[in-house]
């Protein structure tokens, strides 16, 4: 049994293209990685911008999928020194956590349609269940296989599993997924429940309009800690809860939200003050960032009263205006994002904000923010539809 | 379990639209989609007609659940629901819409339905929590996720009290759903919930759950093999009186024999035959357990596989009247 877990090794494929470095470097040169979808068709695609994976991918949509994620595990294999087959890795559990994998079946009934062949009932591609089960196959894993869908939070919700059972002791280490591919009919609904942006995801600003989805795969291995001496990025603590204000909104005073991330700073033995900045959702929608900011008012504006230091809400960023909505990848992705970031030395801004929202009164980075000494907790936000608040605590050592 | 995990109530609904014992039928063969939408609305008292067919499945179970507990509900409890393929019908009508026709703006609420945490966000709505909600996918063993998840967190003192259950429907034509379950001819589909109220108080406590254990491959070809491993499982808590059975759809014949040799004397409960084959048939075999009260205690064993060989075992108790232990 531990009480500490630390990342070992991260790897991520994203719009910004192969590796958890190309993250790092467009969240710091500020470049929004949106272009018109192109590897299928919509009819309203001429009225948004997706963040598309750039990688040369196999076509058919499992290729897509297993390729996408083997490349991010590869990566992050490498950085933790760990080769797949080896005994370091052999019971180690797999997490996956995403919406879903239905880009596999369109993708098969699309190419069934265009050679006018019988076609295959939809749906009759792989459970999501299927494609955890798959890799742990394919690379020889004996350890436990599980499978998360709770949204937007899947993959904030799989590192939370995975932290839990490394420290009951059920598995030294974990390997995280979160992964997310674009397909026609996610796009669908969010266009139809009227939330997708056309001009970009603005995260807290006044013209926001909603989101830009993106896709991506990104891989973090956990493992058991006996100190946080070393340097290195420890998972502190975690927390999740469900707000059933509404099935696709929290309600608006934050104050579910601000109990996940209570909650979670209590995991983790923090307090409000310890927080040196924080990771926003920050979709960009208009309830949903009002929701975030009233919560993060609540818990360190309200709640930070008496506690040491000021109480006023640390730093805070949105990546999704770099890679867009990748959905229940986000956790992963994100959580890679941020700290290659750190590892440079830098907090990206978050971009895509220009103006303060007079309702929300509180401005994200708007430059990144360059740290001579990174070590301090940081806080990670994530929000799904369900009323599914996740929010996770790091330490950087 | 390092602590015991008693539960308080259970309930079951199975695909004629069944929640008690005397309702339960064994099934001649595929059945039709039963209307429960009455039946739910008696047990909420809300209108729910924006929800699917398989959120009104799980919330049936979890319902009742909830209204069979005999003291009140912890408002701290946290969901661990599991489903194979979450919402199939609605998610269907999408994807049709989306591929054949477009240029259709398709509907929002079946969007909304046909979401992963939807359903678990109705769970926790109808009940009044707000805590954790997870919901597993893990194919046939997604309900046996669901239930350790849950079991972990009481045990971890993360929460006091749990609701853990499955659910699961079919879509029609019934030979499309057959296939994209994978099952043999002769295997008969089904659709259903379960749900047990999971606590580290034992007050009230109509049974317990003693093991949920993960079984890495262990020679799957080998069914003596996999029957040892399996029977290790329950073996530690039988005190000399056989226990009942109950396989799951994945558990074929080979299997079962060798398990029947592995465990002498134990009773097989072909609970299948009431509820049908789907990804988390488990959960109604555990909760429909509970429907009549046991004249002694009794220790049951589940066990399913996926089609990759893993497999999940779990060990729980009834207590008979009178209190058990």
């Amino acid at each position: 049994m531990t009480n500490l877990v630390k990342i070992r090794g991260m790897g991520a494929v994203s719009s910004c293209g192969i590796g958890g470095e190309r993250l790092a470097a467009d969240l710091r040169a500020g470049k929004s990685n949106g272009q018109r979808l192109t590897t299928f068709p919509i009819y309203f695609s001429n009225e948004i911008k997706v963040n598309q994976l750039q990688a040369a991918l196999p076509e058919d949509g499992q290729g897509r999928t297993d390729e996408a994620i083997n490349l991010a595990v590869n990566e992050a294999l490498i950085e933790a020194g760990l080769a797949l087959g080896g005994e370091g890795l052999r019971s180690s559990a797999l997490i996956l956590g995403s919406t879903g994998f239905i880009y596999e079946s369109e993708s098969l009934y699309r190419r069934q349609k265009a050679l006018g062949q019988a076609l295959p009932p939809p749906l009759s591609g792989r459970s999501v269940g299927r494609v955890a089960a798959g890799i742990a196959k394919r690379h020889a894993l004996k350890g436990p296989v599980l499978t998360v869908t709770t949204a937007c939070t899947s993959s904030a919700n799989a590192l939370l599993l995975a932290a839990s059972m490394i420290k009951r002791g059920d598995v030294k280490r974990a390997i995280v997924i979160g992964a997310e591919m674009l397909n026609a009919f996610t796009l669908n609904g969010f266009y139809s429940l009227m939330l997708l942006s056309p001009e970009g995801i603005k995260p807290f600003d006044a013209g926001r309009r909603g989101l830009q989805l993106g896709e991506a795969a990104a891989v973090i291995i956990l493992e058991a800690a006996d100190s946080m001496d070393a340097a290195g990025i420890y998972l502190s603590g975690g927390a999740n809860n469900c707000d059933t204000h509404n099935v696709i909104s929290t309600s608006r005073d934050g104050r579910l939200v601000a109990e996940v991330m209570k909650t979670a700073m209590n995991a983790a033995g923090v307090f409000a003050a310890d927080i040196a900045a924080i990771k926003a959702h920050g979709t960009g929608s208009l309830d949903n960032d009002s929701t975030e900011a009233s919560a993060m008012r609540l818990v360190f504006e309200e709640g930070g009263k008496g506690e040491k230091g000021s109480a006023k809400v640390p730093p805070f960023t949105g990546l999704k205006g770099c890679m867009g909505h990748t959905l229940g990848a986000c956790g992963a992705v994100e959580t890679v994002a941020f700290f290659k970031c750190l590892k440079e030395g830098f907090i990206p801004s978050a971009m895509g904000f220009k103006d303060v929202d007079p309702g929300i009164g509180l401005s994200p980075l708007t430059t990144a923010r360059m740290m001579d000494n990174a070590s301090g907790f940081y806080m990670l936000n994530f929000f799904g539809f369900g009323g599914n608040n996740t929010s996770l605590v790091f330490r950087y050592v | 379990m390092l602590i015991p995990i008693y539960i308080l109530s259970a309930a079951a609904l199975g695909p004629c639209g069944d929640i008690q014992q005397t309702e339960r039928k064994i099934l001649a063969g595929d059945v039709e989609h039963t209307i429960i939408q009455d039946t739910l609305e008696t047990l909420t008292g809300l209108d729910m007609r924006r929800v699917g067919h398989f959120c009104e499945t799980a919330l049936v179970g979890s319902v009742l659940t909830i209204k069979r507990l005999k003291n009140p509900l912890d408002p701290n409890s946290h969901v661990y629901f599991g489903t194979g393929l979450g919402e199939v019908q609605k998610t269907m009508s999408i994807f049709k819409q989306t591929l054949d026709s477009e240029g259709d703006a398709v509907s929002p609420y079946s969007f909304i339905n046909s979401i992963g945490s939807t359903t678990s966000f109705y769970i926790a709505k109808t009940a009044g929590l707000k805590s954790r909600s997870i919901t597993a996918c893990q194919d046939e063993l997604s309900f046996e996720w669901a239930l350790k998840l849950a079991c972990n967190a009481i045990e971890d003192k993360d929460t006091n009290s749990a609701m853990a259950g499955g659910a699961d429907e079919f879509s029609v034509p019934h030979k499309e759903h057959r296939r994209r379950l994978l099952l043999d001819d002769e295997q008969i589909m089904g659709e259903g919930s379960g749900w047990l109220y999971l606590s580290g108080e034992r007050d009230s406590a109509i049974g317990e759950v003693i093991e949920v254990r993960y079984l890495p491959f262990t020679g799957a070809d080998d069914a003596h093999k996999w029957a040892r491993e399996v029977s290790n499982v329950c073996k530690p808590y039988l005190a000399g009186k056989p226990p009942f059975l109950l396989p799951g759809f994945r558990v074929n014949a080979g299997r079962l024999d060798a398990l029947t040799k592995a465990i002498p004397g134990v009773k097989v409960r072909r609970y299948l035959d009431y509820c049908g084959c789907f990804h988390t048939a488990a959960a109604f075999a555990v909760a429909s357990v509970f429907d009549t009260p046991h004249k002694s205690d009794s220790i049951y064993l589940h066990v399913n596989s996926d089609i990759e060989g893993r497999t999940m075992a779990v060990v729980f108790k009834a207590y008979g009247i009178g209190g058990g232990g």
